[in-house]
């Protein structure tokens, strides 16, 4: 059994005395003795905040854009300003600042090396999610996110760069009290690669830093581990390094540099594109930075030698143009969408209006979570819609969230929609 | 010299005979400047008392845990503390903030009271001034220890390096490194300085060997000269003007490592002001726990006398109440500015997860001085003492209320979390109590716990006009 897998679970099979696999009048008796259940989501209620935003397939086809009604940013100034109805592409290759009185200078790729031909961005379809975590498995292998054990998942803190958020929601809201007839939502919540993230400009040291192709990079040798980036993170997806996750034995965590080291052997079944952090650097999600260059060399070497053939040119005198530069749409998968069984996440260049990822950012479903913060993140996310069945006797007109959400938001009006 | 005219008395005056003003002396029964200086002097030439050696021993041990603690924590990790994911800054913050809020009074006494010309600062100026420099010393301990990889927390400062990297000069954690080390350095030279001439008193009444030579060396050749006066009082006056702003700046940049984040709770702009109030707030209570027994134990009851314990009290009074409106203000704006993420993190200060501390803080912080208004409770000195406790205490609290409160629960609910310390983080904090009271013991036992030259020039017989 691995370092995981010790310690944890309960050997059933004593149950299965006798040849036949169904045993039948067994009784059931309470022991009395509790067991700590390791559970990285405490909170099951979203609080009627819009953060998961939801429909009925009615109010849906009523209102295709009721997503961008909800939340703080529905009745706020427009985050773009005077910009709000640029293109997704204009918006991504300028950072507008909307009515800033100060001017700002140009940007754009084509006048300054501050914009790569690139601008990366997601979207996470909330309507296809089934929940079933194998982004969150997926990312953890791909990116060599620690395995932290037990004790630390109890102290909260687990390192997973991907998190899948469930929220559930009842008709019936009384305080503290866990619901029995829920609905549920889920969101998976990865960094947002904010355009104007809120963890970069705290950082002391610039440790984590935007670059040309709005990434919100990481750099771990430079992290001195204040932690300052992660509070200031409102959507909480930093993970720090509080130990040695990777040189030490989980269970010998707080034996410091007395306790024993890992097996090498485990060091063998990392990822060798992805870099392993030691202790007390801060870490997150990178949109796989590793494949997105290894899809970027290849295609500066294809079209190298694709100049090669046709022009017959090479070294310094081959011309490559834009254009053969940028990584066809499709080509980069990260890999949480690699191994989402419904294709709910898409990845790509969101500065070029025909690939997937922009068009699903042009849906009326597209919102930000906490958009109102204006930090424009990079990951959107498409609102879900339900579709029950009206002759159920648990029909709603509306989810219980979005209800939950409108009582919170116009209590004037609470009681209206019961 | 011109001859002075007399001045015809008002009209007024001759119909309303008004009572002579008196002053209330600030160095009670008649002591002589000869006396000044034997008291003063004598506490640093005497034999080193018993209870003096008790006291360091056991703040000595005390100071260990600092020790002990932080060496398991750089050799191990942040992780032996209790922060977690949503709870980033745990403990070690609050104590920054705690014992950086203590270091305000001795620089708003001895600079901003200066310029004030608020002559009972005499008697209490150097010992605060003292605890400023030993508490920010202590601050100072926890955000460098704070961080995950100690050994280069030198980047915050902006080094020529070989990578051409920069500080970044947005975050407030890097305003912090300037406010805080500008701070401690203007506080130790405006200290020190203060001290030379006190230092000299000591240097020529020493009979031993070393005492010649330690306070000769820290003397700096000071002769009495006129001139030497001259420089000195100038060079006081710049030096109060310097650090008065200091009073400011610092508390103010401490609190925009809050102000400057957007966490709903931390986003508010009456935190400088805030901010500075409770730190008055906390030094004045801290001055209070340190001298109310020195005085008792070295007899200077002549030197701080009831007026100063008095004045003391009114100002941990107002700035009490200052504070006090400041957690209404404060709740009054989350409600009134309308924003959800807002108004959810002020009621759940109050009435969430950590509802304990934040009735402990108001309690410590709003209610406990209001006591202060009655003659009666200020000339209690052993009550003004425990009084004084609470109002250390509940700074404390003000500190964890704010840091703690928000960051285990801001906006979204799926990274909710709780905060508890560890063992580690209790003993390391603990133990900077110890670090503390190790160096206020060395301070009193080998420095001039008063500045003679200040007290004597309040004392009746520095004053050509008074009558004799």
């Amino acid at each position: 059994m691995g370092r995981v897998g010790q310690g944890t679970g309960y050997d059933v099979t004593p149950l299965l005395s006798g040849d036949s696999l169904v045993i039948s009048g067994v009784s059931i008796e309470p022991t009395g003795s509790f067991e700590i259940l390791a559970n990285v989501q405490e909170h099951w209620s979203m609080e009627g905040r819009a953060i998961v935003r939801e429909a009925n397939v009615d109010e849906y086809t009523s209102d295709t854009g009721f997503a961008s009604k909800m939340g703080a940013e529905s009745h706020s100034p427009p985050m773009w300003g005077k910009d709000q109805n640029n293109s997704l592409a204009e918006k991504a290759t300028s950072t507008p600042r909307g009515n800033s009185a100060y001017e700002h200078p140009d940007h754009t790729y084509e006048k300054s090396d501050v914009f790569g031909i690139h601008q990366w961005g997601m979207t996470i379809d909330l309507n296809q999610c089934t929940g079933c975590s194998a982004c969150v498995v997926a990312c953890q292998s791909e990116n060599n996110i620690p395995v932290v054990g037990k004790d630390q998942v109890l102290r909260g803190r687990e390192m997973h760069w991907i998190r899948l958020d469930r929220y559930f929601s009842s008709p019936t809201r009384d305080g503290a009290e866990i619901p029995s007839d829920v609905q549920v939502s889920f969101q998976g919540v990865a960094c947002m690669h904010c355009e104007t993230a809120p963890c970069e400009s705290v950082c002391p040291v610039n440790a984590t830093v935007h670059d040309e192709e709005g990434l919100n990079a990481m750099a771990y040798n430079r992290c001195v581990g204040t932690r300052y980036c992660a509070n200031n993170c409102p959507y909480k997806v930093r993970r720090f390094n509080f130990f040695d996750w990777n040189k030490r034995d989980t269970n010998e965590l707080y034996q410091g540099p007395l306790g024993e080291k890992n097996d090498s052997l485990v060091d063998l079944g990392k990822n060798p594109d992805v870099t392993v952090r030691m202790r007390g650097v801060m870490e997150k999600c990178t949109y796989c930075v590793q494949r997105i260059q290894e899809s970027k060399i290849r295609t500066k070497v294809n079209a190298q030698n694709k100049a090669k053939y046709n022009t017959g040119e090479d070294g310094a005198s081959l011309q490559l143009s834009t254009k053969d530069l940028k990584v066809p749409d499709g080509t980069i998968k990260t890999a949480c969408q690699q191994v989402c069984p419904s294709e709910a996440i898409v990845f790509g260049d969101v500065s070029d209006p025909d690939s997937k990822v922009s068009k699903l950012k042009n849906n009326s479903r597209d919102y930000s979570v906490l958009g109102y913060l204006n930090t424009r993140p990079r990951t959107t996310f498409l609102a879900k819609v339900r579709n029950p069945n009206p002759k159920m006797p648990d029909f709603v007109s509306s989810p219980y969230a979005t209800k939950e959400y409108h009582d919170r938001a116009h209590p004037s009006h609470h009681g209206d929609q019961h | 010299m011109s001859e002075v005219k007399e001045v015809e008395e008002h009209e007024i005056l001759k119909r309303v005979d008004p009572a002579p003003w008196k002053d209330v002396p600030l160095v009670l029964n008649n002591r002589s400047y000869k006396w000044v200086t034997d008291k003063i002097c004598g506490i640093v030439e005497s034999k080193t008392p018993t209870w003096w050696w008790w006291c360091f021993i056991t703040a000595l041990c005390i100071a260990s845990f600092t020790g002990m603690g932080l060496v398991y924590l750089v050799s191990t990790g942040v992780g032996v503390w209790g922060n977690n994911n949503p709870v980033n800054w745990g403990w070690a913050i609050v104590n920054f903030v705690f014992w950086i809020g203590i270091g305000h009074a001795g620089t708003l006494i001895s600079a901003v009271l200066c310029l004030l010309k608020q002559k009972w600062r005499t008697s209490i100026n150097r010992a605060s001034e003292a605890m400023t420099v030993f508490a920010v010393l202590c601050a100072g301990i926890f955000p460098l220890f704070h961080v995950g990889r100690v050994w280069f927390a030198w980047w915050l400062f902006p080094l020529p390096n070989s990578n051409a990297i920069w500080p970044q000069f947005r975050s407030p954690l890097e305003w912090d490194v300037f406010a805080v080390s500008t701070y401690a350095t203007v506080s130790i030279l405006f200290w020190y300085m203060g001290m030379i001439p006190d230092m000299a008193v000591l240097r020529d009444r020493a009979k031993e060997t070393w005492r010649k030579y330690f306070y000769g060396f820290f003397a700096m050749g000071w002769r009495n000269a006129n001139n030497h006066w001259r420089n000195f009082e100038m060079a006081y006056l710049l030096l109060a003007g310097l650090s008065t702003p200091l009073v400011l700046s610092v508390h103010t940049i401490v609190s925009f490592d809050f102000a400057v984040a957007n966490l709903p709770g931390w986003h508010t702009t009456i935190f400088p002001p805030y901010f500075v109030a409770g730190a008055i707030f906390s030094g004045f209570g801290m001055v209070l726990t340190l001298l109310l027994p020195v005085r008792s134990v070295f007899g200077l009851r002549d030197l701080i006398t009831q007026k100063h314990i008095d004045n003391m009290c009114m100002i941990t009074l107002a700035t009490g109440s200052l504070v006090g409106y400041a957690y209404a203000m404060e709740f009054f704006i989350a409600w009134y500015g309308a924003n959800s993420y807002e108004g959810f993190a002020f009621i759940n200060r109050a009435f969430g997860n950590y509802w304990w501390s934040y009735w402990i803080m108001v309690s410590c912080n709003v209610i406990c001085p209001q006591l202060f208004w009655f003659k009666k409770i200020r000339e209690n000195t052993p009550l003004v003492w425990i009084i004084s406790i609470f109002v250390n205490v509940g700074m404390w609290f003000e500190r964890f209320v704010i840091a703690n409160t928000t960051l285990s629960r801001d906006f979204l609910p799926s990274s909710w979390g709780y905060y508890s310390p560890t063992v580690v983080d209790i003993f390391t904090f603990f133990g900077t109590f110890g670090f503390f009271s190790v160096l206020f013991l060395l301070f009193l036992r080998f420095l001039p716990l008063m500045p003679m030259c200040e007290v004597k020039s309040v004392m009746p017989q520095a004053n050509p006009h008074a009558d004799h």
